[in-house]
């Protein structure tokens, strides 16, 4: 029926040495442990990459979504959005201002705060893995024209 | 010593140049002067030569021997010295012809700045005149890069711009003029339409006299002068090329880095950063617009320090005198600088007057602090004070804030915290972060007004955290400090006296096969309730495979805990030391079909994405497990893939269940983004649930709202339904639903729906409308948008129906302009809470007018509103 | 030099003639006049005398050239289309693209002025805008 199986992660086969440049501690973790288990290995600097992933702008925010009958906030917003841009390892841009935007939703009734602290570490680690693999898939279709 | 000129033309139009510097060469009309003191050049003359005597000059003061006494040269200046470019026509005596004379280039017809007649209400005269604004606009032209272009102050020159200002030593002068005359080839004198560049510097002026030997120069009538940092007009300028010191009267000019521009009586440029201003007033608007304009007695800019300092300065905004001050202090760049902030003042019904005229000092390069009196007439004086400081391995930071008498509590409240973190090495952090407040209601009455306080608690925090690929180690000593009266004490959270996490990953280059180990200890302590250690260790095996597109990864893992518990509660005994051990399988499974439709511009790319997560853990009886750091993970499509139900370790949920999901896509193939998305999932239960959440606390919080426990019936055999839907409808409106169907009750559980309207960052609409079955139910509208004249609207009000009451609103104004902006709102908002005894609290709702005016390129006064709309409003995002 | 104007003035050229009642000589043909240290090539040279006394000198070329050495300071140098020679008031005028050389500073003008005894140099004209002077002054090299 016209349908065909999309691997997860294929980058281009020509693009097996990834190098991120500017990116926080944490997306650099999650990059890692993704990519772990394909062919793609991050390196230390931009000249042994083929494919450099240039953070222009990275901010995770909380808003306040709701409010309770006390005008304490019940609801939160996370919203994770990264700007970048893909360049190959002389420095020329391969696809200008690309943008990934991740937003969770959670109740958190501020009252057992050790637990729901605990919940925003699990879903913020979610969030990165997500931006990750939407990276990769926007990597995937800006790259295959090449 | 330098000779200087200091002409002044007086009323006949005849120039006298004072020298206040030792006699030297007076360049008009050439007289020679016959009491040449010792220090001053002296004059040779040619015994019984019969034509003009010989002027020999020695300025460095060599005196040579003085002979006869000399006859004076006359020389006359031209006699017309010529006008400002362009036709000059005069109408013809009796025969109505017009004569025109041309000077300088033919305009041929460009348009000429006209005076502005619509002059808007204004108590003042216009700070720059029509003639001054004229001149202005030729001095905007002049400057190498326009720094209006896109009326935002980038506080420097845009990138790629090259100075050439390091040339200067090594290019010629090169001058043209309608006439000269070079004694000596020392002492030039040029005359009529002199033009003169030298690398960036570029002069224009009607006479002009230049020393070479003392490289003074010394310009008269219509002086442009522009350069890449400085453009300036004045009426008589003299300039020493060497030290590029200046000294010039009835000066207009504009410092593009800013941008600033300004008119000043007389200006010193005393070195290349250093120059000062008298009777100057000056605004960073565009020519020909002076909304703001500030008036100073005398304005200091060094630009070596960065620092602007003016004296006596008044603020006229739109013909308005607004606000005097005896000093004022600001920054030309974006370094530190001491000197006074921007005052804050507000006024509200808990605080009455409010007004905070913070002090930034800049001790040294690495440490500063800055000094908050602060007076609310209805408490009294407000002493805070924010140290920091910088080395190169820490970054700390010191706040306190102490009110000795508040009038309305009387007592003594304060607030004191420190920030610090410290990098032993790169993947080796210390960060401490403690705060204690001396009352509950401190943020209520005390906070910065505008931000919402939807804190409930202080957390004070000191960690170490250590990382290495595969290795993490993280310890803390963890307390919070509750400021909300409504949460009784034995309900208060636990301190972790300590927390030590290690987590350990390694996977195996030659086999698709990972295996991690965390483990952790923690000491709860809480003083009305138990307490006790717990050891918690997990060691995980996962076998991430994956071929031509379909993925399955098993994971199987070993959770053993052990609690030392103390402190035991009086009505509910626990035995002292309990273990669980739970093996927990889990298997993820999926893959994605995609396939292309349309063709050309138009085709998309749909994806098929089924996901499979089976789920098995024994039960294990854990009623008598205390709750450290254990609640319920709040139910969405994201957690129906997590291996427990429960945040923390002191629950592991038994399970015997398989969720199944599956996420369309329309994907646009040319930019990957995705125009629509449909996620569906469900859990499918095999088995009852037999952990349940047992929370102390009880199924509602003292308000009778439910708390947000045992979301899932334990005995149905399938969850909530969970569906999500997001699309992109067109270019600028985009919408996101989600709910929740619940099969027992056969009804909506949760639903949310939220319609976002975003073109270019001036038009924002956002719908919103949030339901939780008996938690809460509200509309949320946000929106900024432009009325008139760069003008805008900005408002956000949240109802909820669940309590029938509007918890926040505000609505207000924001005006853009090219160098100044303006927001004003009125907020509605619900802050300090009330509890009686025995009566269930209610928030008080609280009303409040928030303003701020930002001077672009000089300071900002007011609330922080542009932070509030960033955080009120989707989409909004605050101009740099 | 300030001596140059008690000097006789040496005349070379390919050929000249003298015309006694008109008072008047013309040298023609790679024309070199020396008076001191002020010396003159051009193509042409009319030399005026008024009762017995050189009254003017006028030197024609394309262009016409000068060079002499002043009592202070590198040698002065230049070119004109017409240069117009007055010994008594030691005063040279070139007309027409007229450009003269200082010690590297260079003096352009459709009319230069040069008085050698007070070494003054007028270039341009007072009342229009017609024959705008262009000056190039060298840098200041260090001290």
């Amino acid at each position: 029926c016209g349908y065909r199986l999309q691997g997860t992660v294929d980058l281009p086969d020509n693009i097996n040495k990834v190098y991120l440049q500017g990116a926080s501690g944490s997306l650099r973790d999650h990059f890692t442990r993704t990519l772990r288990s394909s062919p793609v290995r991050i390196v230390e600097s931009a000249g042994q990459a083929e494919l450099v992933i240039n953070t222009l702008n990275e901010k995770l925010d909380r808003r306040v979504l709701s409010l309770s009958s006390i005008g304490k906030a019940n609801e939160f917003e996370l919203n994770y959005k990264l700007e970048y841009e893909l360049l190959d390892n002389q420095g020329a841009v391969l696809a200008r201002n690309q943008s990934v935007e991740i937003i969770r939703e959670y109740y958190n009734d501020q009252e057992a705060v050790i637990a729901q602290a605990n919940e925003e570490k699990v879903i913020i680690n979610e969030m990165y893995k997500q931006a990750v693999r939407s990276i990769l898939d926007l990597a995937r279709t800006q790259l295959h024209k090449y | 010593n330098e000779p200087a000129w200091d002409c002044e033309q007086n009323g006949s139009g005849e120039w006298v140049c004072g020298a206040d510097v030792p006699i030297a060469k007076s360049p008009k009309p050439i007289t020679v002067s016959e009491s040449a003191d010792a220090a001053g050049s002296s004059v040779v003359t040619q015994k019984n030569a019969p034509s003009p005597g010989k002027v020999a000059k020695n300025p460095q003061g060599a005196n040579e021997q003085n002979q006869a006494p000399q006859e004076i040269i006359q020389l006359e200046p031209p006699r017309k010295i010529a006008r400002a470019a362009g036709w000059d026509c005069a109408a013809g005596e009796g025969d109505e012809t017009w004569n025109c004379s041309l000077t300088g280039t033919d305009p041929k017809g460009k348009p000429r700045v006209m005076p502005d007649e619509r002059r808007s209400f204004s108590l003042l005269s216009p700070a720059f005149d029509h003639e001054q604004e004229l001149n202005f606009d030729i001095m905007h032209s002049q400057l190498p890069y326009d720094p209006w272009e896109n009326c935002t102050t980038s506080l420097g020159a845009p990138p790629g711009f090259l100075s050439t200002k390091d040339l200067r030593d090594e290019t010629p002068i090169d001058v043209r003029a309608d006439y000269s005359e070079i004694f000596d080839n020392e002492i030039t004198g040029f005359f009529g339409n002199v033009d003169i560049v030298r690398a960036d510097q570029r002069m224009a002026a009607d006479t002009m006299h230049y020393d070479t030997v003392s490289q003074t120069l010394d310009a008269q009538g219509h002086v442009y002068y522009s350069e890449d940092a400085l453009s300036l007009y004045s009426d008589t300028m003299m300039l020493k090329l060497a030290t590029d010191e200046a000294r010039l009267r009835n000066t207009l000019f504009i410092s593009p880095t800013t941008p600033l521009r300004g008119s000043a009586r007389t200006v010193y440029r005393d070195s290349k950063v250093l120059s000062r201003y008298n009777e100057v007033a000056f605004t960073s608007c565009k020519p020909g617009n002076t909304d703001w304009v500030l008036h100073a007695s005398d304005l200091k800019l060094n630009k070596e320090s960065g620092e602007g300092s003016a004296k006596h300065a008044w603020l006229e905004f739109k013909g308005v005198p607004v606000i005097y001050t005896p000093y004022i202090s600001f920054p030309l760049d974006d370094r530190r600088k001491s000197g006074f902030l921007a005052p804050n003042l507000s006024v509200n019904n808990r605080n009455g007057y409010d007004v905070a005229l913070p002090y930034y000092w800049n001790i040294a390069p690495n440490y500063d602090l800055t000094f908050r009196p602060r007076y609310m007439t209805s408490r009294g004086m407000q002493w805070g004070g924010d140290f920091r400081h910088l080395s190169e391995m820490t970054n700390s930071r010191l706040q306190f804030e102490v009110l000795p008498d508040d009038q309305i509590r009387n007592k003594t409240r304060y607030l004191a915290g420190i920030q610090n973190t410290t990098t032993f090495l790169p993947n080796l952090i210390s960060t401490i972060d403690a705060s204690y407040v001396s009352d509950d209601d401190y943020f209520d009455d005390m906070g910065n007004s505008i931000t919402i306080n939807d804190t409930r608690f202080l957390r004070s925090h000191a960690d170490i955290r250590y990382s290495m690929p595969g290795v993490s180690f993280f310890s803390q000593l963890e307390n919070y400090q509750t400021t909300d009266r409504t949460i009784p004490k034995e309900f208060q959270p636990y301190r972790r006296l300590p927390q030590a996490r290690l987590d350990l990953n390694h996977s195996f280059d030659f086999m698709p096969v990972d295996v991690s180990m965390g483990s952790e200890y923690v000491y709860f302590q809480q003083d009305q309730r138990v307490s006790g250690q717990r050891f918690d260790i997990e060691p995980a095996v996962a076998v991430p495979l994956e071929a031509a597109g379909v993925y399955l990864t098993p994971k199987l893992s070993l959770k053993h805990t052990q609690y030392m518990l103390e402190n035991q509660e009086v009505g509910r005994p626990r035995p002292d030391s309990i273990t669980r051990t739970l093996p927990i399988f889990s298997a993820d499974t999926g893959f994605t079909l995609e396939r292309e439709f349309g063709a050309g511009a138009s085709s998309y790319v749909h994806t098929i994405e089924p996901r499979l997560f089976y789920l098995y853990i024994p039960y294990k009886d854990q009623s008598d497990i205390p709750l450290f750091d254990t609640g319920e993970y709040d139910y969405n499509f994201y957690s129906l893939f997590r291996e427990n139900r429960f945040s923390g370790s002191d629950r592991v949920q038994d399970a015997n269940q398989v969720t199944m999901a599956l996420t369309n896509r329309i994907i646009d193939p040319r930019t990957g983004r995705e125009n629509m998305r449909l996620s569906i999932g469900e859990i499918f239960y095999f088995r009852d649930r037999l952990v349940q959440l047992d929370d102390p606390r009880g199924s509602t919080d003292i308000f009778g709202n439910p708390r947000l426990v045992n979301q899932q019936s334990s005995t149905n055999s399938f969850a909530n339904l969970i569906a999500e839907f997001s699309a992109q409808l067109t270019e600028h409106l985009s919408l996101r639903t989600a709910g929740q169907w619940d099969h027992a009750q056969n009804d909506l559980t949760r639903g949310e729906v939220a319609l976002r309207y975003t073109n270019k960052p001036e038009q924002l609409v956002n719908l919103g409308y949030r339901f939780r079955q008996d938690l809460t139910e509200v509309t949320d509208v946000s929106f900024r948008w432009p009325i008139y004249d760069n003008w805008y609207a900005v408002g956000r009000w949240q109802y909820s129906m669940l309590f029938d009451r509007t918890v926040e609103s505000f609505a207000g104004f924001e005006k853009e302009s090219c160098c100044w902006r303006f927001r004003i709102i009125g907020r509605r908002y619900i802050n300090s809470i009330n509890v009686f005894a025995g009566q269930e609290p209610t928030g008080e709702a609280q009303t409040g007018v928030f303003v701020q005016l930002e001077l672009k390129g000089l300071t900002a006064f007011g609330d922080r509103l542009d932070e509030f709309f960033e955080r009120n409003i989707y989409g909004y995002v605050r101009p740099q | 030099l300030k001596s140059d104007a008690d000097q006789p003035i040496y005349i070379d050229s390919n050929a000249a003639t003298y015309d006694d009642n008109a008072g008047v000589s013309i040298y023609t043909g790679n024309v070199i006049s020396t008076q001191g240290s002020l010396k003159v090539w051009s193509d042409k040279l009319v030399v005026y005398f008024k009762d017995g006394d050189v009254d003017k000198l006028v030197a024609t070329g394309k262009p016409a050239r000068f060079q002499q050495t002043p009592d202070s300071g590198g040698d002065i140098t230049g070119k004109a289309l017409t240069g117009e020679y007055y010994p008594k008031q030691n005063l040279l005028i070139l007309i027409k693209e007229a450009v003269v050389w200082q010690e590297g500073n260079t003096y352009a003008s459709d009319i230069i002025r040069y008085d050698s005894r007070n070494s003054i140099v007028k270039a341009g004209d007072q009342e229009s805008d017609a024959k705008r002077v262009r000056v190039i002054l060298k840098p200041k090299t260090e001290k």
